[in-house]
């Protein structure tokens, strides 16, 4: 580090020194997780599994990150909840190190507000961990990496009420346990045309999103949904990477627990000019998202619903529905299979049943019930009658309809639902969207629907319409770029629609 | 060793009768007939944002007028969309479907002009229930609404079903038929005074170009043929009962043989009397962006003329193509990707060896107009002055200044 940038260092401890504050801590639902690993534990464990930084400078930056300088970073950001370097296998001298260094950093932290949760990299002594993270005031764990559910088990039952956060790789695994925070690996938010990843494909090709809203939304069929937090650490990212990253977990109610990465966190600290406005940018998504925690009580919309079963052994194939319905934008809200009674099925137009795998004989019937009355029920060969050579056979029932298929997979299911259902069964229909993902909320009766729109493409798109069934007195478009404007809403046949003239990155449509 | 005609070529032969290029005539096509040459103007317009009405009914004056065709008529314009999504920061419209704002302008001048009628057509509808035209357009970033007030009465049908017609129509091949003798057809192919074929100026994976020939292809109804693949590129299966039976069931199945001939049925079946070609913003390399090795292109170029295979003439010099060009010459030696294409529609050897035939020979054979650029009066701006050498583009070949 040069002479200027130990300068500045002293010159932001002076302020930061002179400008004490102490602040309650934020109850855990309102945390913003940000990862904000450092100090000499980290350096050890990042040698351990070779990701340690090339760069002397960005090495010595995250040595010197639990300096309390760091802190003015978050002067005003929303961020709110840090991820500490906190426990790895190491030297007991360094363990002890960073304990102590922690310890005196976190109760700066507290001072401003912070919360402070400590990082498990890796399996110990569950109790040894669990105490020393009282000691240290830390207001959680987080066990960052793999571990048996034995150690999980015995860490949560020694930390009483200390939260213990697992950042799980695969979200089925979390679905149907309750927690207040739910962390889930997610996949770094980006879309690529097929072509530029030497796919050819057929002229119905979209782009190829990477998304985690399909994720978040998982979890919202609950009340009240817990809070979700998307880990996923970009690479090669630029300044409207980190901000996609994080309108796309905000969209449906997450959050991205915020990760830089490690050059740019060494520049953020020698307080360079294009850093600190890349920083800013996402602090200003950020607030976005945090300015608008009403949407987040708002359920996901949708006449679609797709039915899980829990006791499924496959549940990465049934996320597969989730995604690919997503992406082919399709509105729809999760059921889980114990939820499936007269009154819920009451509430939609179409049902997927493909993972009721058979369904039981009351299933059945109620099914068939919700056909005969006008329902669309989608289900695999186990519901009888499957075609021999097509992929799906159409059976009229009542009023509605069965479509059975031979061999459901995800892909062929949300391509064909998008055909297979009118704009009346969907409810919100967007248009000229390949590199957008929509997700729709609220709806019901005295609540407004809240449109949003996410671009995966870094070139802005325009003219994206949104037809919507019913009615509307108005639409409010907000994104975090701009102020808020009303669109204009033309009638289409009985329907409304809107067009959003311009879409950088995220939007939120507000039909009341 | 490339046989096409480069930009270069071009250059050395301006001062020279065109036509006296040594070129062979396509394989398959018939004798040289006297086709009909009209004339055909070109322009060169860089944006969408100029005033294209303007430009338009400076086009249609310069190849002598079109006022007595469309006044009090019904005009029905075949627009050219296909797949959607897009390059980035790059529309549907820019690259793969003809313009918008090409749309609005060409309905602005024919309303001004006082057609009675204008009806946007295309098949766009798949099984969707409730499935418009209109949401296809929207889908590419359309404005519809403006494209609709653009003249008095415009109108959109999805011509994949029967739309608001009864029953199909009936259209024959008027001459000597390649491949079918005639076609059905949604009803407003036939209901229209006045034809017109908008097409874009591109590349095709499997027939080397798209223009406004290559555009009628899409006229033809799922709602009858099912799947315009099987039936009419590859002839696996016949087309269904109750349509038109292809003359010789036995006859060459492979596409770049029998797709062009098809496309000159199309044309003989529905005579064009309006072609525009859109070349303002177009792509090089394929039909959609789903082609590997496509990318966005900015030519600048508008065509238009009376006669569909004299503008299609006339569009191919212009993306620095010989229009007379025989099959394995650029552009209908093609290159198609060997992992979509059915093995039976591989020619044996590489990808070196797939070809189309040159639809604008057999057009020309089949009597319906000239790829002879000696014959056509080309207005506006002269040909070597507008071209954009699409081959040299997409092979990154182009000098800079002019990319």
């Amino acid at each position: 580090m040069g002479i200027s940038g130990w300068c500045s260092r002293l010159v932001l401890l002076f302020f930061l020194s002179c400008t004490p504050r102490v602040s309650a801590l934020p109850a855990p639902g309102a945390w913003v997780p940000v990862r904000w690993t450092g100090g000499p534990l980290e350096l050890a464990w990042r040698t351990q599994v070779k990701t340690l930084p090339a760069d002397p400078a960005v090495r010595d930056a995250l040595a010197h990150w639990y300096e309390p300088a760091t802190l003015g970073l978050l002067e005003d950001s929303p961020a709110n909840c840090l991820l500490v370097t906190w426990s790895a296998p190491a030297d007991a001298g360094v363990h002890a190190k960073q304990q102590q260094l922690v310890k005196v950093y976190a109760e700066a932290a507290h001072k401003r507000g912070l919360a402070v949760l400590g990082l498990v990299y890796a399996a110990g002594d569950a109790s040894k961990i669990a105490a020393e993270a009282e000691r240290g005031a830390l207001d959680g764990l987080v066990l960052d990496g793999k571990f048996a559910s034995e150690f999980t088990a015995a860490l949560r039952k020694v930390a009483g009420s200390m939260l213990v956060v697992e950042i799980a790789d695969q979200a089925a695994s979390l679905r149907w346990k309750p927690a207040p925070i739910i962390a889930v690996a997610g996949v770094s938010p980006s879309a690529r045309n097929l072509s530029e990843m030497g796919i050819r494909g057929a002229p119905s090709s979209e782009p190829w999103i990477q998304s985690n809203i399909w994720l978040v939304r998982s979890f919202a069929f609950g009340s009240p949904s817990p809070q979700v937090w998307i880990s996923s650490q970009l690479e090669n990212a630029s300044t409207i990477d980190y901000a996609r990253a994080v309108a796309d977990a905000a969209a449906a109610g997450g959050r991205w627990i915020v990760s830089l990465d490690d050059v740019l966190r060494a520049k953020l600290l020698a307080r360079d000019g294009s850093v600190l406005e890349a920083w800013r940018r996402l602090s200003s998504y950020l607030k976005f998202a945090e300015s608008h925690t009403a949407s987040r009580d708002l359920a996901p919309y949708g006449n679609v619903g797709i039915v899980l079963d829990p006791a499924k052994t496959n549940q990465v194939l049934a996320d597969e529905y989730l995604n690919l319905a997503a992406r082919r934008q399709i509105p729809y809200r999760v059921v889980a299979r114990s939820g499936l009674t007269t009154a819920a099925v009451a509430n939609f137009r179409a049902l997927v049943i493909t993972e009721l795998d058979p369904p039981s004989a009351s299933e059945r019937k109620l099914l068939q019930d919700f056909a005969e009355n006008g329902g669309l029920v989608i289900a695999g060969p186990s519901w009888g009658g499957a075609p021999k050579t097509e992929p799906f056979v159409e059976v009229q029932v009542g009023k509605g309809r069965v479509i059975v298929y031979k061999d459901p997979d995800p892909e062929a299911v949300a391509r064909d639902l998008k055909e297979l259902f009118s704009d009346d069964d969907l409810g919100v229909v967007p248009f000229n969207v390949p590199s957008v993902i929509t997700f729709a909320s609220g709806g019901s009766p005295g609540q407004p629907l809240l449109v949003q729109l996410l671009n995966y493409f870094d070139h802005p798109v325009e003219a994206i319409t949104l037809r919507v069934t019913g009615k509307f007195g108005s639409a409010r478009l907000e994104t975090p770029e701009g102020v808020a404007v009303d669109l204009p809403l033309r009638d289409a046949d009985g329907k409304t629609e809107v067009t959003i003239p311009k879409l950088v990155l995220w939007g939120a449509v507000s039909l009341k | 060793m490339r046989q096409g005609v480069t930009r270069r070529d071009w250059l050395a032969l301006s001062g020279l009768a065109v036509g006296a290029m040594a070129v062979r005539p396509a394989q398959g096509a018939r004798a040289v007939s006297t086709a009909p040459a009209e004339p055909v103007s070109v322009a060169k317009v860089r944006t969408y944002d100029q005033d294209l009405t303007t430009q338009f009914r400076k086009m249609f004056d310069q190849i002598g007028g079109i006022d007595s065709q469309v006044k009090g008529k019904t005009v029905g314009i075949k627009v050219n969309l296909t797949g959607g999504g897009g390059f980035p920061g790059y529309t549907a419209g820019d690259t793969h479907w003809v313009h918008p704002r090409v749309v609005g302008a060409v309905v602005a001048a024919f309303g001004a002009l006082g057609a009675k009628r204008i009806r946007i057509l295309e098949s766009a509808g798949g099984r969707k229930p409730g499935y418009k035209l209109e949401d296809k357009l929207l889908s590419g970033g359309w404005d519809v609404n403006t494209i609709r007030n653009a003249a008095p009465l415009v109108e959109f049908e999805d011509t994949n079903a029967l739309g608001q017609g009864k029953q199909y129509s009936l259209l024959k091949v008027q001459g000597k038929p390649y491949v079918f003798p005639a076609f059905q057809l949604n009803h407003s192919y036939e209901d229209c005074d006045f034809f017109v074929s908008l097409g874009k100026m591109k590349n095709h994976e499997e027939m080397g170009l798209t223009i406004c020939i290559k555009n009628l292809f899409g006229i033809t109804p799922l709602g009858v043929y099912g799947n315009r693949e099987t039936v009419f590129h590859y002839g696996q299966v016949q087309a269904p009962a109750g349509a038109p039976a292809e003359i010789d069931p036995k006859s060459n199945r492979y596409e770049g043989w029998r797709l062009p001939r098809i496309l000159v049925d199309i044309l003989g079946a529905r005579p064009v009397d309006l072609a525009i070609a859109d070349g303002i913003v177009s792509m090089v390399g394929g039909e959609g962006p789903w082609v590997l090795g496509s990318k966005p292109a900015h030519p600048g170029i508008l065509v238009v003329g009376r006669n569909c295979v004299n503008t299609d003439a006339v569009a191919a010099a212009t993306m620095g193509y010989n229009p007379r060009a025989a099959r394995n010459e650029a552009p209908f030696r093609v290159f198609k990707d060997p992992k979509s294409h059915p093995p039976e529609q591989l020619q044996p050897g590489d990808e070196m060896f797939q070809y189309a035939d040159n639809m604008m020979l057999l057009a020309e054979a089949a009597g319906l107009g000239s790829a002879d650029l000696n014959k056509i009066d080309v207005r506006g701006v002269p040909v070597k002055d507008a071209m954009f050498d699409y081959e040299a583009f997409w092979k990154n070949q182009m000098p800079k200044e002019q990319s």
